[in-house]
């Protein structure tokens, strides 16, 4: 026995003083993050955040959003897209040649059959083929889409991951099905949670879950060779740790930073930051009802169904406090639901703090010495690695010094949703992400009294109505821009959604990568990512 | 037992109201009105609650405790994932508690008060009252980013992949694999949290040692024994320590039961994928069939070493195994 512990002993000294021997030959990219988002690698099932950079490596969509102007569409795997007239079907047409990781070529059955996939799954990420009427392969290089009325956004919500074309062959080998019953008899998620089955510059090889995601280089790629034989994308869950790991050399990029954090990586001769402007926005939200949405529910106290007092408090904020305060200067806002980069987004138009503005207005409202009873209800989260909570603190202080009186309501974040989601709260600070770059992915959900944020806060306007149906199905691009402006200008008036923060990622790195561009879809591009000196 | 503590749990999970239903499909997809009713379906959520509770059961006693509504996939697959991130490091802290812990006890309880002893229980005093996220992330900082003598966090060289799954301990999946240059990184990561997350288990073995050794001493079974011209390491080895083992047995077992479910900060600062990780994740989001497989998998280990315990003390103190 002691003779055996003694061999233990020397073994282990000996693996700390030598460390593991093991030199690799190949160049291989680190990115660390937080990978605890994911679910499954399926692009017909995944509809989280981390999965969306990883399918992007793994997979080609028909077409891409420029990262240059993020209202550009431009070809990918196929050369183009025709819309008929009555803006109700598109022809795509494929690019000649093209073959997925696996030699199979690329046709117009694989766009038929990854999309009637998606559709029959009713996964979480089906919605985004909701248009689609019906898919109908024409020949091998063309594929027609019926929507089932005019959505001029289509073209840009083919370029969301989940919409990436599959290799039907690879696919249907290991389960994969699109039949109408696919969501019962489909089994190729296990599969597709290990490898991939597309045409990416990348193949997924292996996914060991919070610990790490494995690409390896597609050598049958259709465009240039990617610079790395891997990629590994490492799970890290302490911001600390992941800037110590960058500065030895053993990560090569990390987007875990706290805001905190930044001043010492700027320090730092080996590192560099990158910005990437998110389209995420964080935004108070004040119901014009005088009650909750449910029936015989007892009325609010706080008058915010008083437009004046709504914009009373929208003058109240101290948005630069916030965002040049709290977050460092690492998040920007647009004026209305319509984020910056976005078409017909103005920052021109915004609120800016003007605490006597809004006593007056409180005064003209009949409420000069302000009011009490308000309840500013938010979820857990933290935007721009600031918590919620800090936030909810600075708007009470804000509101109180113009008379209003706040107290915070915390949940957990899906209670506070449900409770959203039923019309019971009145004011609240709450997130939106786009899954695809049009402005109808705001202006959809925030402006009809039946659906989505509009819905459960329960504004009523038909000038906002309105002017987001006319935007929506405008196919001229510079009336469509004006059309958006005028209907973030409404917005503005009724002060029923205010954005607060437009996030924005921070990614440091060392400063050998070159190469990287963020892209607010996808995030990060491997692809486009080499390390200088080779 | 573990009937009830499934009918606690899941008792106190209805008692919180939570909607697991936009957890499931996501923010969006809840305006899809298909999507929606293919979930409440799917989960069952339609169910009253008593038939959600029988079913629960039914598949508990087949050894099926469910679908984590966070990852969507079983339960039982997700703690084969996680449970032996947090048994490697478990085994390793235990035997680092036990091979330090043991000797320093036994050298400070035969000469209390000399300066191996002082030095020893300082070590353990140390050790004992550092809270793990402060000294984890100092151990990094010193170890790992300033001298670089120590690798990082994880469980393996970041530019290495994982080796196939068979036991899921890394070391040996790797020597199974024929990686010896990733049994040697895996071996190596688990140096620094073993020192971390076995360090107050080795103070507590320590005490324990050094006390109990000192209490037998004194008895009179040991003057008969030096008397019988016996030397000294006999004594010690052979007759003081059997005594000692009785205690020691009943703390390895607690603590070996502790470190598989409170190894949560550990984990956390060393980026490493177990159980508490794992648990935390699922409270904060009210997954509840992981909430509740977890915590009857901890439970059912406790009454294991518990079991475990008892029977050992009967092969240690034959007085037990008479009764």
């Amino acid at each position: 026995m002691k003779k055996f512990s003694a061999l233990l002993v020397i073994l282990l000294v000996a693996t700390i003083i030598t460390g593991p021997a093991c030199a690799q030959e190949e160049d291989v990219l680190i990115f660390a993050t937080g990978t605890d988002d994911l679910i499954t690698l399926d692009p017909g099932w995944a509809y989280e955040s981390t999965n969306l950079t990883i399918h992007h490596a793994a997979y080609d969509t028909l077409l891409n959003v420029s990262t240059d102007d993020l209202s550009k569409i431009v070809p990918n795997i196929a050369k183009g897209y025709e819309m008929s007239e009555d803006g109700l079907v598109y022809t795509f047409t494929l690019r000649e040649g093209l073959e997925f990781a696996s030699g199979n070529p690329i046709t117009a059955e694989d766009v038929r059959f990854s999309w009637t996939r998606l559709i029959n799954l009713k996964g979480n990420p089906s919605f985004y083929a909701d248009p689609i009427a019906a898919i109908e392969v024409v020949d091998d290089l063309t594929v027609e889409v019926t929507l089932k009325e005019p959505f001029p956004a289509f073209p840009a919500v083919t370029t969301t991951p989940a919409m990436s074309i599959l290799d039907s062959a690879v696919v249907i080998e290991h389960g994969g099905t699109d039949a109408e019953d696919a969501a019962e008899t489909d089994t190729a998620k296990d599969w597709l949670d290990q490898n991939s089955a597309g045409s990416g510059p990348f193949i997924l090889t292996g996914w060991v879950p919070n610990a790490e995601v494995t690409l390896v280089r597609n050598d049958n790629y259709w465009g240039k060779p990617p610079a790395f034989a891997r990629v590994i994308i490492r799970d890290v869950n302490d911001a600390n740790t992941a800037l110590q790991q960058l500065e030895r050399g053993d990560i090569d990029i990390t987007d875990f930073t706290d805001p905190d954090l930044i001043a010492q990586i700027l320090a730092n001769p080996d590192l560099e930051v990158a910005i990437g402007q998110s389209l995420n926005l964080n935004y108070l939200a004040m119901s014009p009802a005088p009650s909750p949405g449910a029936e015989g529910s007892e009325p609010w106290i706080a008058p915010l169904w008083e437009k004046k007092v709504r914009q009373a408090i929208a003058y109240s904020i101290d948005y630069t406090g916030i965002l040049d305060g709290l977050l460092q200067g690492y998040a920007d806002r647009p004026a209305a639901m319509l984020p910056l980069g976005v078409q017909g987004s103005d920052p021109s138009a915004r609120y800016e703090r003007d605490v006597e503005k809004a006593k007056a207005l409180l005064a003209e409202a009949g409420y000069p010495d302000g009011f009490g009873g308000l309840v500013l209800s938010i979820g857990t989260g933290a935007p721009g690695g600031v918590p919620n909570e800090t936030i909810a603190a600075k708007i009470v202080a804000d509101l109180a010094e113009v008379g209003i009186q706040v107290t915070v309501e915390q949940q957990p974040t899906s209670n506070f949703l449900t409770a959203y989601r039923a019309q019971e709260l009145q004011f609240l600070f709450a997130g939106w992400t786009p899954d695809y770059l049009d402005a109808t992915m705001w202006s959809d959900y925030f402006s009809y009294p039946d659906a989505g944020p509009a819905y459960r806060i329960q504004l009523d306007s038909e000038t906002i109505a309105d002017l987001a149906t006319q935007a929506a199905f405008e196919t001229d691009p510079d009336t469509r821009t004006e059309l958006y402006t005028q209907y973030q200008n409404a917005h503005v008036d009724e002060a029923v959604f205010v954005p607060v923060i437009q996030a924005q990622s921070v990614y440091a790195m060392r400063t050998e990568i070159t190469g990287f561009a963020y892209n607010p879809v996808y995030f990060i591009d491997f692809y486009s990512i080499t390390r200088a000196g080779e | 037992m573990l009937l009830g503590i499934s009918l606690g749990l899941f008792v106190i999970y209805n008692i919180v109201q939570v909607d697991p239903l936009v957890m499931i499909v996501g923010e969006r997809a809840m305006n899809n009105p298909q999507i929606v009713e293919a979930a409440i379906e799917k989960w069952g959520l339609d169910r009253p609650i008593w038939e959600q509770y029988l079913t629960y059961v039914t598949n508990l006693v087949r050894g099926d405790f469910g679908r984590s509504f966070l990852t969507r996939r079983p339960v039982t697959e997700d703690l084969a994932l996680y449970l032996p991130a947090t048994v490697e490091l478990a085994i390793t802290s235990l035997l680092f508690a036990t091979l330090v812990g043991i000797p320093l006890g036994i050298v400070g309880g035969i000469r209390p008060g000399s300066l191996l002893d002082r030095l020893a229980w300082s070590l353990s005093l140390l050790l004992a009252s550092l809270p793990p996220f402060w000294s984890g992330l100092v151990v990094l900082f010193v170890f790992y980013y300033h001298l670089g003598v120590a690798p990082g966090p994880g469980r393996l060289d970041p530019r290495m992949t994982s080796p196939p799954q068979v036991t899921g301990l890394f070391t040996l999946d790797a020597l199974l694999a024929g990686d010896t240059a990733a049994c040697a990184s895996a071996l190596h990561h688990l140096m620094l949290p073993t020192v971390i997350l076995g360090g107050f288990t080795m103070a507590l073995v320590l005490r324990v040692t050094r006390a109990s050794i000192i209490e037998e001493m004194r008895k009179e079974y040991i003057r008969t024994a030096r008397s019988k011209g016996l030397s000294e390491r006999a004594v010690v080895v052979q007759h003081a320590l059997r005594n000692v083992l009785i205690p020691l047995v009943t703390i390895l077992g607690l603590a070996f039961a502790g470190l598989l479910g409170g190894a949560v900060m550990t984990e956390t600062i060393f980026d490493w994928p177990g159980l508490g990780q794992y648990l935390v994740r699922a409270s904060s989001n009210l997954d509840y069939p992981a909430i509740q497989g977890g915590t009857l998998l901890i439970a059912a280990i406790y009454i294991l070493v518990n079991m475990t315990v008892d029977i050992l003390y009967g092969i240690l103190d034959p007085r037990v195994r008479h009764e």
